[in-house]
């Protein structure tokens, strides 16, 4: 970005202004100077200006608290927002609203389209200077509110994302597939690449495991905290990773009608631990919501075994969890924080 | 378009040298450059000289604007008005139509035309609701209220 600094210093801050501007050619830039000096000049305000290589909307939007008083920031894209669009950045006195305009290039960054770009930002300053507030002039114009300093997570890259999941579970080769629904919550870096990120998921999940004479009611809840590395771009990406995760299970043996000399246990809940590893394919459908597809393979560390005991010392088992423990997942998440990842 | 295709050809000078052809975007550039120099009267008479020759361009449609925000500065407040009526004829919802409509009502205002002044902010308001200028235009119309 720039570092503040100028000839205007003694200036007051009411007439000073800060630009910076980030053009593909310094031609362009010096032709903006130029405008501005002369239209700012007829209104007495004087201009600091820098040069950038390109202009960052989130360091725009994170005040810095070492920036000298203005009565203005301006940033101008003249460069990399598109060859069809300027972008024209100006932040109010406090640096508290941001106004966000775009410029349509229809035939380039012509004589024209400098113009209207130093018009807007002269009358932009003109207005700030008679008192008026930082609104959207036109269907298009954006207003962002910028970032109190202590709170600019989204600078640092950081993103969240939460959201609903429904999973196929396959928890023996006696079942087919066992329903789950749960909740996650992913929480990323964005700026590094692989793209580190944590994901969190909540499930719950039931079953039944039918047996003669008892069947067993399973029921219960996963925890699962994930370490994932992101691959892919903005739009889509692939997320593998692995970490620990941990069951609490109801199981509630259940004896048939027709067996009223069975003794049941009581309904007991039995933790167990898992290790899972998981391949997440992420794809974002609009600017703030994803979907996912995740193939997830539990390792069990150690199992829980389910049997009847016909007569002292004869153990059958009536549900025996295999060790891995595959699952399929679809999830949906919303962007909570940085969303622009 | 006769004169638009006139002044596009090249001109021989008599020591022989080719003039580039006058194009639009030429002269607004010329226009410009001496209004940033500072020479304004020579900068009126260039825009003058691309409305004439290069009506309805999109470097004369822009100019309109400049010319009247020029027309204001220099207290010309029907120049003013009739620049800026042209450029938001020409083209009302134009990159610069808030910035014409600001300066519309600001030519009124100094023409002390209280009426076509309160419609000039109303339409700015209706326009852009939101506009940097809204804290003016909503303090002007306070003050004509009758």
């Amino acid at each position: 970005m720039a570092i503040w600094s100028g000839p205007a210093a003694a200036d007051s801050a009411a007439n000073v202004i800060d630009v910076v501007v980030a053009a593909a050619y310094a031609s362009d830039a010096a032709a903006i100077r130029d405008d501005l000096e002369e239209m700012l000049g007829r209104m007495g305000v004087t201009a600091r200006y820098h040069e950038a290589a390109t202009i960052d909307p989130k360091q725009v939007l994170r005040p810095d608290p070492d920036a000298p008083p203005a009565l203005a920031r301006v940033w101008l894209d003249l460069a990399a927002a598109g060859p069809d669009r300027a972008v024209v950045y100006l932040a109010d006195t406090k640096w508290q609203r941001v106004l966000v305009r775009h410029v349509g290039l229809s035939a380039g960054l012509d004589e024209v389209a400098r113009q209207e770009v130093s018009v807007i930002v002269a009358s932009s300053v003109d207005a700030l200077r008679s008192g008026g507030g930082l609104g959207a002039g036109k269907e298009g114009d954006v207003i962002l509110q910028a970032e109190p300093p202590g709170l600019a997570l989204r600078g640092r890259g950081l993103w969240m994302t939460a959201g609903a999941t429904a999973a196929g579970e396959r928890w023996s080769s006696a079942q087919t597939a066992v329903a789950a629904v749960g909740v996650s919550v992913t929480l990323g870096l964005g700026q590094r690449r692989p793209e580190p990120a944590l994901w969190i998921n909540a499930a719950y999940h039931e079953a039944t495991a039918a047996g003669d004479p008892v069947s067993l009611r399973l029921r219960g809840g996963t925890l699962a905290v994930l370490g994932l590395a992101g691959f892919g771009g903005r739009r889509a990406s692939l997320r593998l990773g692995a970490g620990p995760g941990a069951d609490l299970t109801s199981a509630e043996p259940t004896a048939a009608a027709s067996s009223p000399g069975v003794a049941l246990d009581p309904a007991r809940w039995l933790p167990s631990l898992f290790i899972r590893a998981a391949a997440r394919a992420d794809y974002r459908i609009s600017r703030g919501i994803l979907v996912f597809v995740a193939g997830l393979c539990d390792v069990q560390v150690a199992t829980n075994r389910y049997v009847v005991e016909r007569r002292p010392g004869s153990r059958e088992p009536v549900f025996e969890p295999s060790r891995l423990r595959p699952a399929v997942m679809l999830g949906v998440e919303a962007s909570i924080l940085g969303g622009a990842k | 378009m006769r004169a638009t295709a006139a002044a596009t050809e090249a001109v021989a000078s008599p020591s022989g040298t080719v003039t580039p052809p006058l194009t639009a975007g030429s002269l607004f550039a010329d226009a410009n450059h001496s209004r940033r120099d500072g020479a304004y009267g020579k900068a009126i008479v260039l825009y003058r000289q691309l409305r004439n020759q290069f009506p309805g361009s999109r470097e004369e449609i822009t100019s309109r604007v400049i010319v009247g925000q020029l027309a204001l500065a220099e207290n010309h407040w029907n120049r003013a008005l009739t620049e800026f009526d042209s450029y938001l004829a020409a083209n009302p919802s134009g990159t610069l139509a808030e910035e014409a409509l600001v300066g519309r009502a600001s030519a009124l205002m100094r023409l002390a035309r209280g009426d076509a002044e309160r419609d000039a902010w109303l339409l700015l308001l209706k326009r852009h609701p939101s506009s940097m200028h809204s804290e003016r235009a909503r303090a002007r119309l306070e003050a004509l209220r009758p």
